[in-house]
């Protein structure tokens, strides 16, 4: 066996390992997928909880409880509920699962990318428009999945005496967005590198 | 060898072979591309051919360009 062979075969394997590394935390991400689900739609536990993004103002000392608002230490919060009903349990988890849900979506389109890399040509449309995609739930998850947190606290504490308490902003992260961006750039190199790849097909 | 339907231009590779005698497998050797790209630009499969592959062709072949491309005029 050659040099050139050999090389050929350690990278064959190395993206066969990639592949099932990705395929591993795809099938991880399932299950995790599926526990908040249930968590969120099956029947409530005795107990439900959600970290609150932001207070408005910290008058809290530690521990504290008003309403169903629990101040924790080093100035976070959680909204905790006993023998929640089906609607508080179903909305507290709802960022739960919108998160999940966009976890397992983006390390799916990364499998399916690790897919063509294994067969050896990457550079085909599909993978552009998975990039895309896959930037699209990136900056989505840093932009909704918060801001769910934040709006789900201020209706769970509603008409409690923790109302107004929670602070409505937008909390702006700029690495999802960041990441994202760099997303759209890697998925603009892809989109180029197919067409190149296409007109160079039939090229004798 | 029919064209390809985007485009109406027929390769005459089979012919030029038989007429002189020679295997695609000899012609490949030759002009320095792999059998695999010959039987494409052979099939009318090639969507496109380089000059150097051309110029190569033509003089293994001891042909002109015309004689191994042509195009097919409309009805």
């Amino acid at each position: 066996m050659g040099w050139t062979e050999l090389r050929t075969w350690s990278v064959r394997i190395w993206w066969a390992i990639f592949e099932n590394l990705v395929y591993l935390a795809f099938a991880l991400c399932v299950v995790y997928l599926a526990q908040a689900g249930w968590q969120a739609a099956g029947p409530p536990s005795d107990h439900a909880s959600m970290q609150v993004p932001q207070l408005r103002e910290w008058p809290l000392t530690n521990p504290q409880q008003i309403g169903p608002l629990r101040s924790t230490l080093e100035y976070s919060a959680t909204i905790s509920i006993d023998r929640p009903d089906r609607w508080q349990n179903l909305v507290l988890n709802t960022p739960l699962v919108v998160g999940a849900l966009l976890t397992a979506i983006i390390v799916f389109l990364l499998w399916q990318i690790a897919r063509t890399l294994r067969s050896g040509d990457p550079f085909v449309p599909a993978n552009a428009r998975r990039i895309f995609l896959m930037a699209g739930c990136v900056a989505g998850y840093g932009l909704l999945v918060e801001p769910l947190r934040t709006f789900v606290a201020v209706y769970m504490v509603d008409g409690t005496p923790a109302e107004g308490l929670i602070d409505t902003y937008w909390p702006f992260t700029a690495a999802p967005v960041g990441f994202a961006l760099l997303l759209i750039g890697l998925g603009t190199i892809f989109r180029k590198g197919a067409r190149l790849r296409e007109d160079a097909d039939g090229l004798v | 060898m029919p064209p390809n339907p985007q485009y109406r231009i027929h390769v005459h590779l089979d012919r030029l072979l038989a007429e002189r005698g020679m295997t695609l497998t000899e012609l490949a050797d030759r002009v320095g591309v792999t059998i695999v790209n010959l039987s494409i630009l052979k099939n009318g499969k090639a969507k496109a051919i380089r000059f150097s592959t051309l110029s190569a062709l033509c003089r293994e072949l001891r042909c002109q360009p015309g004689d191994l491309i042509t195009h097919e005029e409309l009805q």
